[in-house]
């Protein structure tokens, strides 16, 4: 049988080996799929425009909305601008979510929340003033309501995720326009579009809001079967499916899903639909969330720190002090120190380059391969670590 | 100067036949240590002559190995401790394909947001060999040579796959046996999304390339288990590992990028588990004599990926008839992507050779000879040191 085998191969090979000589090699791409692709967004993306800021409103207690006077620009709703803003000397980029109606504008809204620890976002929030001018760039993103699309519309977000959602409940042509949003925030107080959206709730006939309440003790539902309802706790798959049953539309097999926030609440919210049988083609998701602006999501925050003093620790009593360079990792540094620190794959996958900070804090890129429990010991990986402050560090060596 | 009055008769097509065979016997009979030419010399005949991998079937590859059963479940192997600390992290650093945003938009003929970026193969230098592409040949040209990438990275995936369950068949240690699990469900995962990627987004698939059919054929008939695991391990996956970092920095499209980079943290530990696995074997288990095939073979699989992975694909797609072979393999192997890519894939591949014990001085003028260390000047790869490298990723965008 084997030789069989063989000899079939043989036979092809030479065949293979005669068209080849003859100049039909074989064919470079072995297969083409279907374009998926959907029309080119409407604007193309603008690089680094100038934007001034023409006016501020104050939403909660840590969030503002900016008005941006940025000349001609065209967006979807759903879709983001990248900001560059200037802090202490260092430009940081963060990406913001355009939170105005959509279409061919000349000004654009972002709303910003403070988040703990958030460079940019204090500064915009506490120091932002009419006339301050950022270089704009974008908009960017796929987080839109597809061309054509014609069906209910079921709006997930929590805390500042609520942004973007808020721009297509803008842009809703129909008023008739089956929609729900439901959104989590910690008290009425910290509601983001709070009289916005129960205004909107009394001019658009089909839309109602479910909120997600972690202050309340129990549901409150004001008029019964009315457009408003609040759920007590924090949005997590429980409630999240409560909040689900009220919606009429769920199930329809039109609906779209746009999913913003925290990346728990996306979490929660992919399961409690997963579990309807919802396929993950009905549902879009923006990723980058307002925590990137104090961890290294996939902006490069992580990277933009400061020059700060370390001292290395090295097994045998050894000690090390000099000033790590701006975005140096302690990898870096120690090596630099002169010190045998063991790495690698230096790109946090491996764990070779743990080290143990004693005292001072860093910031790392994620994800990375850090065990839950060394990070409870205060092990960090140097290789993707950088000091935000003084550091004292231990390295094996 | 006969060779060229011969070549000239022939059709492009023919031409370029004739052209491939020419290379792949060269590379055949430079090949120095004849131990690696009895080691290699099938594998090559098989997809550089043969091309077993293009002939539009099911490629059949004989493997012989021997599986380690230990009925004892040993750990007291020097390597046991690192071996479990690295599947600990392993498991904890699994993650679903499905997870990442596939909702996003590719465009692969984007300008403004490439998959890959005209600075990558520089295109206005064909401008010399007389050939000038429009706007829109130049975008295709970029879409090929990505979606020729990626097709290179599936079909090595689909290699680490099937040799990630051989070396966990074969090594003797038992806890690298459980590791070795974890790396089979990574390769999985990593066929499954650079397939989906290619399909949904590139929307096309390349042949495997005929010097990467010949690397993965050798290793997977090998049936010295270290010998896999340096092949595997050590050269593809270091292959791999720069060829990803590369493509995640130059990239600009969101959704290959976080696909790269949830990669990239898989093979960080691949790389390290092969390095872990061999550095104790070679030093304490091996002759000089079998050292030092090891070396050999390490160093003329080294010569086979430095410049040989060329994008003929791409040249037969668009460019046969309007420009030679020869131009095309100095456009390609001198672009300035390309150069990157060499860079970091060494500045990866030197250190780790060193480490397990196959980079004596006897082998580093070889290196040298074939222009394989990239630092002539200054530091020998060998030399160069953990900043360097940590420097140089954390100039990544
Ligand atoms: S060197 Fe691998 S995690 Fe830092
Ligand atoms: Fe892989
Ligand atoms: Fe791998």
């Amino acid at each position: 049988m084997q030789t069989i085998g063989h000899v079939r191969q043989w036979v092809r090979d030479a065949v293979h080996a005669s068209r080849r000589l003859r100049g039909e090699g074989p064919p470079p791409v072995t297969s083409t799929f279907e374009t998926r692709r959907h029309a080119p967004s409407a604007a193309a993306a603008l690089v680094g425009r100038d934007a001034t800021v023409v006016a501020i409103i104050r939403r909660t207690p840590d969030a503002v909305t900016l008005r941006l006077s940025t000349g001609p620009i065209s967006f979807r709703a759903g879709q983001f601008v990248t900001l560059a803003v200037p802090v202490l000397g260092r430009v940081h980029r963060r990406n913001y979510s355009v939170s105005c109606a959509e279409g061919a504008v000349t000004e654009v809204e972002i709303t910003v929340k403070r988040v703990p620890g958030g460079v940019v976002s204090t500064y915009l929030c506490a120091h932002a003033k009419v006339g301050d001018r950022f270089a704009v760039e974008g908009p960017h993103g796929s987080f839109v309501r597809p061309v054509g699309h014609v069906g209910p519309l079921v709006l997930v977000g929590a805390g500042s995720g609520v942004t973007p959602l808020y721009s297509i409940l803008l842009s809703l042509g129909a008023s008739d326009q089956e929609i729900a949003l439901l959104y989590g925030n910690r008290s009425a107080e910290a509601t983001i579009f709070r009289d916005e959206l129960a205004a909107l709730v009394l001019t658009q006939p089909g839309f109602r809001v479910l909120h997600a309440r972690e202050d309340l003790a129990a549901d409150v539902a004001p008029h019964a079967g009315g457009p408003t309802r609040a759920f007590a706790g924090r949005m997590d798959a429980q409630v999240l499916a409560r909040m689900l049953d009220a919606v009429p539309f769920v199930s329809a097999p039109t609906a779209l899903f746009f999913l913003c926030g925290p990346a728990p609440v996306r979490t929660a919210a992919r399961e409690v639909l997963a579990a309807r049988g919802i396929p993950g083609g009905r549902i879009l998701e923006e990723r980058y969330n307002a925590q990137d602006d104090r961890t290294d999501g996939e902006s490069r925050s992580g990277i933009d720190t400061p020059a700060q003093p370390v001292t290395f620790k090295a097994m045998g009593g050894r000690t090390v002090s000099l000033t790590l360079l701006p975005g140096e990792t302690l990898l870096a540094g120690a090596t630099r120190g002169g010190l045998a620190a063991p790495f690698s794959c230096a790109m946090g996958g491996c764990g070779e380059c743990r080290m143990r900070l004693c005292s001072g804090e860093v910031v790392m890129e994620e994800p990375n391969c850090l065990l839950p429990d060394e990070r409870a010991r205060g092990e960090i990986l140097g290789c993707v670590a950088r000091p935000r402050e003084a550091c004292v560090v231990e390295v094996r060596t | 100067m006969i060779k060229e009055r011969l070549l000239s008769v022939l059709t492009p097509k023919v031409r370029n036949q004739v052209e491939s065979y020419v290379d792949a016997a060269h590379v055949l009979t430079t090949m120095k240590d004849p131990r690696v030419l009895a080691a290699l010399g099938p594998s090559g005949a098989r997809g550089l002559l043969l091309q077993r991998g293009k002939q539009g079937v099911v490629t059949h590859a004989r493997a012989s190995y021997e599986a380690a059963f230990d009925w004892q479940y040993r750990s007291d192997h020097a390597t046991s401790t690192e071996m479990h600390d690295l599947y600990v992290r392993a498991k904890q650093g699994q993650w679903d394909g499905d997870s990442l945003p596939w909702h996003i938009d590719v465009d692969p003929e984007s300008p403004e947001v490439p998959v890959l970026p005209e600075s990558f193969i520089a295109p206005e230098r064909l401008d010399a060999l007389g050939i000038h592409l429009s706007e829109r040949e130049k975008r295709q040209v970029l879409h090929s040579l990505a979606a020729w990438m990626l097709s290179q990275f599936l079909h090595g995936e689909q290699g680490a796959l099937f040799a990630a369950a051989q070396v966990t068949a074969s090594i003797p240690v038992f806890d690298g046996k459980l590791y070795g699990s974890t790396q089979v469900v990574d390769e999985g995962r990593h066929v499954e999304v650079f397939h989906r990627y290619l399909t949904e987004k590139m929307c096309k698939l390349y042949q495997v390339n005929d010097n990467l059919f010949t690397i993965i054929d050798a290793l997977m008939t090998d049936s010295r288990w270290d010998m896999k695991f340096l092949g595997m391990q050590i050269m593809v996956e270091g292959l791999a590992l720069g060829a990803f970092g590369t493509l995640y920095r130059e990239s600009k499209e969101p959704l290959l990028r976080q696909l790269l980079k949830q990669v990239i943290l898989d093979e960080a530990r691949h790389v390290h588990y092969g390095v872990i696995a061999l550095k104790d074997h070679i030093a304490r288990e091996l002759s000089p004599r079998e050292r030092s095939e090891r070396e050999s073979w390490a160093f003329e699989v080294a010569v086979l990926m430095k410049n040989r992975f060329l994008a003929f694909e791409v040249y037969e797609e668009h460019f046969v008839g309007r420009m030679s072979r020869a131009d095309w393999t100095s456009f390609v192997s001198e672009s300035p992507g390309m150069r990157r890519f060499r860079t970091v894939m060494f500045e990866r591949l030197m250190p780790n050779l060193r480490t397990i014990g196959l980079l004596s001085p006897e082998i580093i003028p070889h290196y040298e000879q074939a222009g394989l260390l990239p630092f002539a000047h200054g530091k020998s790869a060998c030399e160069l040191s953990g900043q360097d490298m940590v420097k140089e990723l954390d100039s990544a965008a």
